[in-house]
């Protein structure tokens, strides 16, 4: 896997996890499960991935963590949506969407008859 | 350290932190993983496997969080520190934006509570705790005062010197410099229609360069101004040069046309210069050359019976004032020597030095002893702002618990919530004291011109003490006012709140119960006081003063000093005949003392026959010198014999006398006084000056008198004092203010000589004695309203929070057939009863504290009972006021609403 394709992977697991937190914060697990329960399970990727992602978004500033307690009544590390974490994941899905728009444009072009 | 602490600052061994925290979470997620799986029925190991599998290399990834949160924690520490502090503040301030209605409430509660401290302190600063303005190095200047004791042996501080103290002052080696000055007093600037009063003050010309004030254009004058039979300068304020010469940079030169004679202009003072006093002052003259002028001689001097002076002066460096007193009273005594020798003076008088604050005068200022009142009364109402906001936050923190209590189940600390919630308060009290200090700027100036006229006041904004203090104001405040709700708020029992209980509403009410009550029992010491003073002004204006001193008008002439006396009687005799002619003026007379501005004795009068005269404790008996009419314009009434006629104003009419009543009575105890004869001046045989009548009883000087003072008048034509009339006084059918205008139009129409015309209501010479009441009464309602519409809106708000929270419970009562009598009893007994707990405890509170106020007082208890029993009922109505709209709403509480949110 060449570095540009990395990130790029890296930039959609991104999205996913902004995304996971948009509607509350939430643990790693949780984020894990969403991204599993939502993508119908299509999407693998390994679970130490998401937590790299996640602590990686943190050091940038776009998520906050703090200890509280899980449902399950043990400590767990929640991260939420900072401010400049809601601004990044507007401009991501822009980028994703544009992104995934060109892609498909391709995609039809090549399909239809010369 | 709790956890919550190293969260907010990220203090010390962060990577063994780091580290620790990636385990946790990793763990974390692979057991919750692991019972996942277990539940769908795997194995324990298959399980395992299964999430090792999911999870990738477990000890590679771990290392590669540790590696990424270490390099965040190093660089991150010190931003997010800034970081924590941002949000924290933006979370507070949008909270704040979502609440326009409760930060407004907040906001102008504490700009008033502020506002009146900012205020307040502009008043202390000024009168207590600055040196006059523009004086260099203030803490080397000192006022000399003198303490000696009368004939009486009563100690007292005299401010004043005569002009040889001061001079035996000059050689003094402690003061580097010396310098006197007399006034403000009134002179005429101009002539005829353009003619108005100015503030002089004549002064040596060591004052300006002692201070060390700087002029704005020009220089200050010298020794050589001084010298009687120069030409004569002035330095004007920075006031008049606005007011008066329109700020003209070619003031210099120009010549002031005064009543003690023409002055140039030789310098503009510094804005807001008062000399070493705090009163205002347009004009500043040379002291020798103005007494020159002005008395016709240089015997003052010599003369060591004229106090006319006050004295300041600057000690020497390095001098303290302890040694600084002891030489300048050692040249005192040494100056008096004479004197003492022959008993006429104290010879254990001493000079003291005393710093030029105010506060630590020895004798102090009415002025500065109401001062000290203001600052208290302005903290109790500050006091009272606090406990509203107080109250104000803790409503809306059980507003807010749900909330609160999702948040700490989030995990953010409880330290972080303490800390967004107290810079919730810091921004409130913030943008209060940028309330108060416009509040300061717009009413600070009216303000101060009523309550303390006499005084030259700088705009309160100028000084940076004033920001200093509303700084320190606002940060006290927002810990006063914020901490106890923050942690009521913070302490909230998550599962409780999140189920949305409403019992625990109860425990957290005590807290704002306790601060209704403190605020209805300071908001009835205020009104307390101000009942007392209300009432002492009235019982002091509705004094009989024998005279009714609305319906007179004191009018004076005022002319250049050099016109002779006798010229000065003839115009006063011509314009006597002209005014009487005014319609509306009932009668006229001239009079050579003012009541309650001037008074003389000239001896005590003997009786033929009688070897001792009789003597009165406070002194006199006090003549005067009045023509036919006089009796007449004051309303006095002549009880026995006649009252002047004009026969007896013509000169060379025989001397006669009219006697008050009291004196009559000492004097001539069998009640023959008319007809009889009294003696004055101090020859063997003087003439038989015949008492005509006897006049009644009335005041001179003083408002309150134990003993009526003995009081004498001679008619126009008596030898035994010389000089021109001070005074018309008339007496008028309508109030004497509205004819005031007619009468100095008359006044001045009567000779050119008349340089100006004053007059004004006689009531306004006793204004000045009925201040301390004014003062009282005036300031103590002010702030007693300020503090019971605050202490009621407080009152309202918290009736309508709880209203708001009992809602399901009063819907409830409601389904179960409660009527809307028994709702409103609810919620209008919770106001009275709060409203009786303070009132008894600020009743109580004021009992105690109004021995203090007693002396204070005029002719009214501190316990007058009518006073305390309207302030409780008042106070008791407000609350019902107050519960009035919050019960209508609880009887509008919905059954079905209650019901359906079970």
């Amino acid at each position: 896997m060449s570095p540009k394709q990395m990130s790029l992977l890296q930039g959609t697991l991104d999205v996913l996890v902004l995304q996971a937190l948009a509607s509350g914060p939430r643990h790693g697990y949780g984020v894990a499960q969403w991204i599993h329960r939502t993508t119908d399970g299509t999407l693998e990727v390994e679970d130490g991935a998401l937590y790299t992602s996640l602590h990686r978004m943190e050091r940038r500033g776009w998520l906050a963590s703090s200890w509280g307690t899980s449902e399950n009544n043990r400590r767990a590390k929640y991260y939420s949506l900072t401010e400049a974490g809601t601004r990044e994941m507007a401009k991501a899905s822009r980028e994703w969407t544009r992104y995934a728009e060109a892609v498909f444009k391709v995609l039809g072009a090549g399909g239809e008859p010369a | 350290m709790p956890r919550g602490v190293r969260k907010l600052f990220r203090l010390a061994d962060l990577r063994r932190d780091a580290a620790a925290d990636v385990d946790e979470e990793v763990r974390y997620h692979l057991e919750r993983l692991v019972d996942d799986l277990l539940a769908e029925g795997l194995s324990r190991t298959e399980a395992e496997a299964e999430a090792r599998h999911r999870f990738g290399d477990v000890d590679a990834y771990r290392r590669a969080l540790e590696r990424i949160d270490g390099r965040r924690e190093k660089t991150m520490t010190r931003i997010e520190l800034l970081d924590t502090v941002w949000r924290t503040w933006t979370h507070a301030l949008r909270g704040l934006a979502r609440a326009p209605g409760f930060t407004l409430s907040v906001v102008s509660i504490l700009a008033l509570g502020l506002g009146a401290n900012a205020v307040m302190f502009g008043v202390v600063d000024r009168l207590l705790l600055s040196p006059p303005a523009h004086v260099r190095d203030a803490g080397t200047v000192r006022h000399v005062y003198a303490r000696r004791h009368l004939a009486d042996g009563s100690e007292f501080v005299g401010r004043s010197f005569t002009y040889p103290d001061y001079t035996d002052l000059l050689s003094v080696p402690a003061f580097r410099s010396v310098a006197a000055w007399s006034g403000p007093g009134e002179e005429t600037l101009g002539r005829g229609e353009g003619a108005r009063p100015v503030r002089l003050v004549a002064a040596s010309a060591s004052l300006v360069p002692l201070l060390g004030a700087e002029p704005v254009i020009g220089r200050a004058f010298t020794v050589e101004d001084a010298v009687p039979g120069a030409a004569g300068a002035a330095w004007v304020s920075h006031e008049m040069w606005e007011r008066a010469f329109d700020r003209d940079p070619d003031v210099l030169g120009r010549v002031l046309d005064l009543s003690s004679g023409s002055y140039t202009v030789v310098g503009v003072a510094p804005p807001g210069f008062t000399g070493a006093g705090l009163r205002p002052v347009d004009v500043w003259v040379p002291l020798e050359l103005h007494q020159v002028r002005v008395t016709g001689t240089t015997a003052w001097q010599e003369h060591r019976n004229w106090w006319w002076l006050r004295v300041v002066a600057r000690l020497a460096d390095g001098v303290s004032s302890d040694a600084a007193a002891a030489q300048a009273t050692a040249a005192h005594r040494r100056g008096r020597e004479d004197m003492i020798g022959r008993g006429d003076y104290d010879a254990t008088a001493a000079l003291l030095a005393s710093p030029i604050v105010a506060a630590q005068d020895p004798d102090p200022s009415a002025e500065s002893r109401v001062a000290r009142w203001l600052a208290a009364v302005s903290a109790i109402v500050l006091l009272i702002a606090c406990f509203n906001v107080a109250n104000l936050l803790m409503a809306r923190a059980a507003e807010r618990r749900h909330e609160v209590a999702v948040r700490l189940a989030l995990g953010v600390s409880r330290v972080r919530l303490v800390a967004e919630l107290l810079v919730q308060s810091l921004a409130l009290s913030t943008a209060g004291a940028l309330g108060a200090l416009a509040l300061a700027q717009a009413a600070g100036r009216t303000i101060h011109r009523v309550l303390l006229p006499d005084l030259a006041m700088t705009s309160p904004a100028s000084s940076g003490r004033l920001l200093v203090l509303l700084g320190v104001g606002a940060v006290l405040t927002a810990l006063l006012a914020g901490v106890a709700p923050a942690l009521q708020a913070t302490r909230s029992d998550l599962a409780g709140s999140l189920r949305g209980e409403v019992g625990r509403a109860r425990s957290s009410s005590r807290g704002r119960t306790g601060l209704l009550v403190a605020q209805a029992a300071l908001s009835v010491v205020l009104l307390v006081g101000a009942g007392l003073f209300v009432k002492s002004l009235r019982q002091a204006r509705g004094l009989d003063l024998g005279f009714d001193a609305r319906h007179v008008v004191v009018a004076e002439l005022q002319w250049n000093e050099t016109l002779p006396s006798d010229e000065r009687t003839t115009i006063y005799r011509q314009s006597l005949e002209r005014v009487r002619r005014i319609p509306g003026v009932r009668a006229a007379g001239l009079t050579y003392t003012v009541p309650f501005a001037s008074a003389f004795s000239i001896g005590t009068p003997r009786v033929p026959g009688l070897d001792s005269v009789p003597t009165h404790p406070n002194g006199g008996p006090y003549a005067n010198k009045v023509s036919s009419g006089y009796f007449e314009a004051m309303g006095l009434e002549i009880l026995r014999g006649r009252s002047f006629e004009p026969e007896d104003d013509a000169p060379g009419a025989a001397p006669v006398a009219v006697v008050a009543q009291s004196m009559a009575r000492a004097y001539w105890p069998s009640g023959d006084a008319v007809g009889s004869c009294l003696l004055l001046g101090d020859e063997e045989n003087p003439p038989c000056t015949e008492v005509v009548g006897i006049v009644e009883d009335h005041r001179r000087e003083e408002l309150v008198e134990d003993d009526a003072e003995w009081l004498y008048f001679l008619n126009q034509a008596q030898p035994a004092y010389r000089g021109p009339p001070q005074a018309v006084m008339l007496g008028t059918d309508v109030e004497a203010s509205r004819m005031v205008g007619a009468v100095q139009a008359e006044l001045r129409a009567t000779s050119p000589q008349i340089r100006f015309a004053s007059a004004q209501s006689l009531q306004d010479n006793i204004e000045p004695q009925l201040r301390s009441w004014t003062l009282g009464a005036s300031l103590f309602s002010a702030f007693g309203v300020l503090a019971l519409v605050v202490a009621v809106w407080g009152l309202y708000s918290v009736l309508a929070f709880e209203v708001a929270t009992r809602r399901r419970e009063l819907g409830i009562r409601c389904a179960l057939g409660a009527g809307v009598p028994r709702l409103l009893r609810l919620v209008l007994s919770r106001a009275v009863s709060v409203a009786a707990v303070g009132v008894a405890l600020g009743l109580a509170v004021a009992i105690l504290a109004a021995r203090a106020v007693g002396p204070l007082l005029f002719a009214v208890s501190p316990w007058d009972s009518a006073v305390y029993a309207s302030v409780g009922a008042t106070l008791l109505a407000a609350a019902v006021g107050a519960g009035l709209l919050p019960a209508w709403r609880a009887t509008r509480a919905d059954p079905r609403e209650a019901l359906q949110a079970e």
